[in-house]
Parts: structure tokens; sequence; C-alpha cells
């Protein structure tokens, strides 16, 4: 016989004499129900199965799970306890989960109308049966949190998996972009050539076809019975300082008062003459009326300049192209040593038609060669300078520096427009950010991002300083870096 | 004849302005040209042609130039009703499609002609468009037959009945 004691003491006891007690106690009231065996891995009672009683465990291991998804998930295995059914007892009748033993198992199978019985006849076991039955719900329902607890930090890893994710989606379409920017870029670059090359022919011609017409109008000058006030016209057509249009309208004015007549003031300034005693001078060499030998002097004069505008705009179309060729002198398998100013002049030279209201500093130092590709290394300046200009909107001033520090060479692009707002600053180097709608000029602008690919390419850094009224970028290139440079389009 | 109306060639190259204005020169007869090169100097002209009672009858005007650009010098311009009836043309290689649809919106541009231009383009604009201001301003247009748009000319003196 047990002695009697109160439920609280009952709950102190440790698991296996309540467990030991209770199988006595139903033993000693129900003259010894049958223990039941089975093997391993074998199903006691399936969910939704009517379990009519309990089970009690005596020896053995057994898992309660249930089918998810048509996947096994266990929910109790060491927090099983010895009594089995529990919440088919509390009156849902049917099994909640599906049994299955872990080894061989005892066991005790109590019908509901017996256990009811015992319980009747017995403080003792309602007690012992209460709280094995408490032990039994207590460690289940600290398995359930910690199973939110598991399920949680699932949830959580699964949040940063899908991160991670999402964050190489973005660096792959990143890569893409740059792979088409540059492409796009190298493309240009080679059409620019292209074009470049082919308008060397034309424009040598030109040039050239200007000096023979001079050539041969001076020598005709030698041979005409005019030819010494052609010659002296003509000479000074192509060596007259252009007016402005300012300049050209004073000595109009001045002339028209000494002449006391509008019209042949304005042929005169417009032949190049603003002195009447000149005048006078050449007129007498030639023949016919007044106005004839003033158009003669005005047509002599023309040719001339004509003959100057030529020579003019083809030099400057020449130039033009030699920048284009140096600046797209672009992507050589090799890197080689790059004169920076050079770059930077030839970059300098393609602006030339933004650039007509800004005032342009350069503050070049001596500096060494940089190891690199000069074609990439001119995309940065470009990029920089296109996007100082869209700052200040082609008005106002653009400083460029070249300095040699510790080893590095650095070149600031700086201009004096609004600046970047602080919370742009730490995102224009990402791919697709971008401040103009649309908005591209030849391409270029391409982005900060491919900036500093090629920077970085090249061993270097980028970095941008920026308030209202006064933004730098500083590209720092080392001097001696000597080691072969991935090209972007290794043939 | 006397208060011709001005032709302004607004454009800071010098080697293109020349080129406009020999160009220009067969309107020589009926038209003083002035030429420009950057939008203060445009300015001096319009004063000194104001104080000297020539109207300005066309404005011919590249747009990117130092300081403001040509479409803003227009379109201030636009502000001022003396400059109502001058007939505005911008010539330009560079005004991009947003420029150009405020120079249409804003200082109502009658024409554009793209650079590079053909003597025969320029002088055929500038006729059409110095007749238009001809016929709108002045009292007897006869004198600009011959080198205007005669045909037009005529035909307005008709249907006015202003033949004198």
């Amino acid at each position: 016989m047990v002695t009697t004691r109160t439920l609280l003491e009952r709950l102190h006891e440790p698991d296996e004499t309540v467990e030991a007690h209770l199988v006595a106690e139903l033993d000693r009231l129900l003259g010894q129900p049958a223990r039941q065996q089975a093997a391993a891995d074998e199903i006691l009672f399936q969910q939704g199965e009517e379990l009519g009683g309990v089970i009690i465990l005596l020896e053995g291991q057994v898992k309660l799970y249930k089918m998810i998804n048509e996947q096994e998930v266990v929910f109790h295995s060491q927090t099983v306890g010895r009594l089995l059914g529990l919440l088919a007892l509390s009156g849902l009748a049917h099994a909640f989960f599906n049994c299955r033993t872990i080894t061989p198992v005892t066991y005790l199978r109590i019908s509901v109308e017996s256990l009811d019985r015992a319980l009747q006849h017995s403080e003792d076991l309602q007690q012992v049966f209460l709280t094995v039955i408490m032990r039994s719900m207590a460690r289940r329902s600290t398995r359930l949190v910690e199973l939110q607890a598991e399920v949680l930090a699932l949830n959580k890893n699964l949040a940063r998996e899908r991160d991670a994710l999402a964050q190489t989606l973005r660096e792959l379409q990143q890569a893409q972009s740059l792979l088409v920017e540059s492409e796009k870029m190298a493309t240009l670059g080679h059409l620019a050539a292209g074009v470049a090359h082919e308008l060397n022919n034309p424009i040598a011609a030109i040039n050239r076809s200007a000096d023979f017409l001079q050539a041969d109008l001076q020598a005709l000058t030698a041979e005409l019975p005019e030819g010494g006030v052609f010659g002296e016209m003509l000479q000074r057509a192509l060596t007259h300082k252009p007016l402005s249009s300012r300049e050209q309208r004073a000595r109009r004015t001045a002339l028209a008062e000494v002449l006391d007549d509008d019209t042949w003031a304005e042929t005169l300034v417009e032949a190049g003459l603003e002195d009447v005693a000149d005048y006078e001078r050449l007129v007498t060499g030639l023949t016919g009326s007044r106005a004839e030998r003033v158009a003669q002097l005005g047509r002599y004069y023309q040719l001339g300049s004509a003959l100057r505008n030529i020579k003019g705009c083809s030099q400057r179309i020449a130039g033009l192209v030699k920048s284009l060729r140096g600046y797209s002198r672009a992507d050589q398998a090799d890197a080689a040593p790059v004169d920076i100013h050079e770059g930077l002049e030839d970059t300098l030279c393609l602006f030339t038609n933004r650039l007509r209201a800004v005032k342009v500093e350069k503050q070049f130092a001596a500096i060494p060669p940089v190891h690199g590709h000069a074609g990439e290394l001119n995309q940065v300046w470009t990029n920089l300078i296109a996007n100082a200009l869209d700052a200040m909107q082609d008005s106002g001033q653009l400083t460029l520096v070249t300095a040699e520090r510790d080893g590095e060479v650095v070149v600031q692009v700086q201009d004096n427009g609004p600046g970047i707002p602080p919370a742009h600053q730490s995102r224009i180097f990402d791919v697709r950010f971008s401040t103009r709608q649309g908005r591209m000029e030849f391409g270029l602008g391409l982005g900060l991002s491919i900036v500093r690919n090629i920077v970085s390419r090249h061993g270097g850094r980028i970095t941008v300083g920026s308030e209202p009224g006064c933004t730098v970028f500083s590209v720092c290139l080392p001097v001696a870096h000597q080691h072969s440079i991935p090209t972007r389009n290794p043939k | 004849m006397k208060n011709k109306p001005v032709i302004l060639c607004l454009e800071d190259e010098p080697e293109v302005r020349d080129a406009i204005l020999r160009d220009l020169a067969p309107f020589k007869p009926v038209a003083r040209l002035e030429a420009a090169d950057h939008v203060e100097d445009a300015k001096e002209v319009l004063a000194a042609s104001a104080a000297a009672g020539e109207p300005i009858g066309l404005i011919l005007c590249d747009h990117l130039m130092p300081g403001i650009s040509g479409v803003e010098f227009l379109v201030g311009l636009q502000q001022d009703p003396a400059y109502a009836q001058t007939r505005k043309v911008l010539i330009t290689g560079q005004a991009g499609l947003e420029d150009t649809v405020r120079a249409v919106n804003e200082a109502r541009l009658h024409h554009y002609i793209a650079k590079p231009w053909t003597a025969e383009e320029l002088q055929a604009t500038v006729r059409d468009q110095l007749t238009e201001f001809v016929l709108a301003t002045q009292d007897d247009p006869t004198p600009f037959i011959g080198v205007l748009d005669g045909p037009r000319i005529l035909e307005h003196i008709a249907a006015t009945g202003r033949d004198k």
C-alpha cells in the first residue's frame, strides 16, 4: 500500500516514482491488465483514429507526428511522456497525432470504461493520474513554445537567404548593365575612331586645296594688270584680325561721319578698309566707275576672307578629328603609359560646343604617365566633365587639377554647380542611379558606376566631395602600377 | 530708301557670321544688315536701331552662345511689344527638341534653319519672312517688290487697294 499524499506533494515527486505508482495502482484495481508489445517502427495509432482509451508506455520510445504537405512533421519524441492518447481522452475522442514506435515498446492499453472505473475506486489513482497528465501537458506545451521559436528562427533564416538571393540578383543585373554599357561605349569608340579616320582624307584635301588656292591666287596677282591692288586686298583679308561685331559697327559709324555716307562707309568696312586715304590710294589702281571700283575692292577682299575662313575652319575640324582619334585610341590590348593631360585636352576639345559659356581652368602639375588604357581613362574624364557641365547647366567654372601625391596621380574635376544633395552622394556610384530623365548626349554620361569600374581596374579609386557651389570628383591612379590591367573586352 | 528694316544676325563664330552675311547680301537694297556676336551686343544693335528709327524686321539667331542662349534672347524679346512684328528665325546645329519647342511656344519662332544651310534655303526663308514683316508694317510696300516676294506684295497691294 502507498501512503496517501496530497496532489501538491505528488507534483514534487520524481517522474519514475509517480509513473511506477500509476502502473501499480492500475494493476491493483484492474487486475494486472495485459502487457502488449510492439516492434520498432510500428504504428500504434493514426491521426483521426477512435482510441477509446489511453495507452501507457512502460518501456521503449515512440514519436508523435502529423503529415503536413505529405511530409512527416514530428511534434514530440523526447517529450511524449508515458501517457498516450491524452488529447483523445480530453474530449476529442479521435487521435490528434500519429504515433509510431522508435524502439520496441511495451505498453498497456486501458479503455475509457476501465480507467473511469479505476479512478472512481481510488482517490490516490486520481492524484497520480492527474499528476502524470499535468506533467505530460507541461512538457508538451514547453515543446510547443520551443517549436514556435524554431519556426521563427527558420523564418528568419529564410528571410535572410531570400535577401541574399535578391542581392545576388541585383548584383548580377548590375554586372549585366555594366557589360551592356561598356559594350555600347566600346562600339561608340570604334565608330568614332572610324569616322575620325574617314574624315582625315577630306579634311587633308580641303586643307591642302586652301593652300593651293592661296598660292595660285597670289601667283595670279602678279599676272593681272590690277594685280597689285588685288594682291594687297588678298593679303589684308588673309592676315586680317577678325573684328567683333561691335568693333566693326564702331568703325562703320566713324567712317560714316568722315564720309557723310552710310552705304559707302559700310562697303569700306566690309572691304577691311578703315582709312579713307588707303581707299583713295587703292582705287586709283583700278578702272571704271567709283561704284565698280568699290565693288571690285570688296570682291578681292571677300576672296581673301573666304579663303581665310576655309583655312581656319578646316584647321578646327582637323583639330577635332585629331582629338577624336586620340580620344578613341581605345582599348589597345595591352596597357601602356598614358599621358593624362593629353587625354584631358582631347576630351575638352570634344566638349568645345558645351564649353562656350564655361570658364575652364586648368591647374596642371608635372605628372608622370599612368600605366593603363588611354581610351578607357578618357571615358572617365568624359563622364566626369559631362556630369559637371550638366550640374552647371553648361554655364559656370570648370576646374581641372592634376597633381602627383604619394606615388599617385590625382586628377580632380571640379564644378561650381549646385552640388549633389547629401542623400544622393552615397548612391551616385550605383549602376541604376541617375538624375537625368532619359537624357543621353551621344551616349555620354553613362554613369559613375562605369567610371568607378574603370578606375578600380586601373588600381585606383574615385571619391566625391560636394557642397552647394563646389563639387569635386577626385580620381587617384597609381603611378607605378606596372602589372597588366585587364581590358574591358578581352579578345 | 529711308529707315530700312534691319536684319540682325546673332552668331558668335566670326566665320559663320561672315558666311551668313554674305548670303544675305542680295537683301541689302531693302534692308540693313547688322551683326552681333553675343546677346549684349545684339541689345546694343536693338537700341541703336530704335534710336535711328529703323524697325527690326528679322532676327536670325544661333542657339548656342556664351551667356544666354539664342532661345532665351528670343523669349525675352517676345515680352517687348516693340518687337511684336519682328520675324524670328533660329539658325543652329545644336538646339535640342526641348529648346526648339520652347522657342516655338514662348518666343513665337517663325522658322528654324538647321546648319549647315544652303544659300537658297537661307535666302528663301529670309525673303518670305521679311515679306511678312513688310506687309504687316509698311504703308507702302512697293519699294520691296524687286527684292522680296514681288507677286505676293503685288497681290497684297491689289487686295488692300493701297496702290499709290
